[in-house]
């Protein structure tokens, strides 16, 4: 197999797993609760 | 070939490859409006417009970068957008930047409408495009560093001492895109710009002026140099860059086809020598798959394919 090949299998399969094992410990349900955390540093100082 | 008909042939070929790179341009800004809209809940608030957004006051996603640094200080393990990266980079290189990122998107209006340049001295370009690299490195190392001072429970100390904002997404507070799409979208979008106003000056701290003069500087630069941002200071970018070296799609160059013209090098937004591409694939680390190169090409010598040569 041709060698550039092979590392574009290595990078996409090493993000399918991250991608997967994120699903199996529910990282998804905590995007609400991050989203909170960064309005923070971006509303400081505006909002009365 | 008569060289009258020659001539004709050359010039048929041209008007082709002005038509596609202009067609290529529409579809390019209607995706990049429409990933806009989605991005910004803010916009939806402002216009309104039937896109379901997750209800957040301004931002309906945020970047996998924003995401990388909430986790890292959270002490989550990053797997999500961490992956994110690696797979979609893997496949097709940097498309986010070049089709989806809303702050590439600025700056493509920027250029168009500045008629900015595409083109620095090259010794500089060289030097400069490893800059956001450094500030990747130091982006994440800073990460890593308050992670640890929230295991230890000392980053109430260091929010107390730079406000909160910057003790809980450094990067986040000094992105001109934060700063863009975040506080000034959020500002016109709930129509609160007068009671804004009023509260900026009157809570004015040395975090809220670098931010606001972190985005002036940047957008200042993009109307002189095309793609500023993307190409010598985003973190993102350099991230993306480091995982699409080897990624499938690439844009190729038949060297049989190529006439050695140069409108693709005089085309590229980001500086990429095509001409000169190495094995004939076009250098995939900065290169943001605009495709404009390929639509601009009047012999065909370019080519975006999975296939390698």
């Amino acid at each position: 197999m041709n060698k550039e090949w092979l590392i574009t299998l290595i990078f996409f399969f090493l993000g399918a797993v991250f991608i997967s094992s994120s699903i199996d410990f529910n990282y998804f349900n905590l995007i609400p609760e991050l989203v909170k955390k960064l309005i923070e540093p971006i509303t400081q100082g505006i909002l009365p | 070939m008569s060289k009258e008909k020659k001539i004709l042939g050359i010039e048929s070929s041209h008007k082709r490859a002005i038509r596609k790179l202009y067609t290529l341009r529409a579809s390019r800004f209607a995706i990049q409006v429409i990933f806009l809209i989605i991005a910004n809940e803010s916009l939806n608030l402002l216009l309104p417009l039937p896109v379901i957004g997750l209800s957040y006051p301004w931002t309906s996603f945020p970047s996998a970068l924003d995401m990388l640094q909430a986790m890292i200080i959270l002490l989550i393990p990053p797997l999500l957008p961490l992956g994110s990266i690696i797979f979609f980079n893997a496949l097709f290189g940097r498309i986010f930047c070049g089709w989806i990122c809303p702050f590439g998107f600025v700056q493509d209006v920027i250029h168009y409408l500045t008629s900015s340049k595409n083109f620095i001295k090259s010794s500089l370009h060289s030097r400069l495009k490893y800059i956001k690299y450094i500030i990747a490195v130091f982006s994440i190392l800073i990460f890593i560093g308050w992670a640890y001072l929230d295991s230890i429970n000392q980053l109430n100390s260091l929010a107390s001492t730079y406000g909160r904002g910057v003790a809980l997404m450094p990067y986040t507070s000094f992105s001109p895109d934060a700063t863009l799409f975040g506080t000034l979208l959020f500002i016109f979008s709930l129509g609160i710009l007068p009671n804004s106003i009023g509260s900026f000056f009157s809570s004015f701290n040395a975090a809220i002026f670098i931010r606001y003069l972190i985005l002036i500087l940047v957008l200042l630069a993009c109307s002189r140099v095309t793609r500023f941002w993307c190409r010598y200071v985003c973190p993102m970018g350099a991230i993306n860059a480091t995982f699409s070296t080897r990624s499938a799609l690439g844009i190729y160059r038949d060297v049989g086809k190529c006439d050695d013209c140069g409108i693709c090098n005089k085309i590229c937004p980001v500086q990429i020598d095509v001409v000169n591409a190495k094995l004939g694939r076009i250098d995939s680390k900065e290169c943001i798959m605009c495709f404009e190169c390929v639509a601009a090409c009047h012999t065909r010598a370019l080519n975006v394919t999975f296939k390698r040569r």
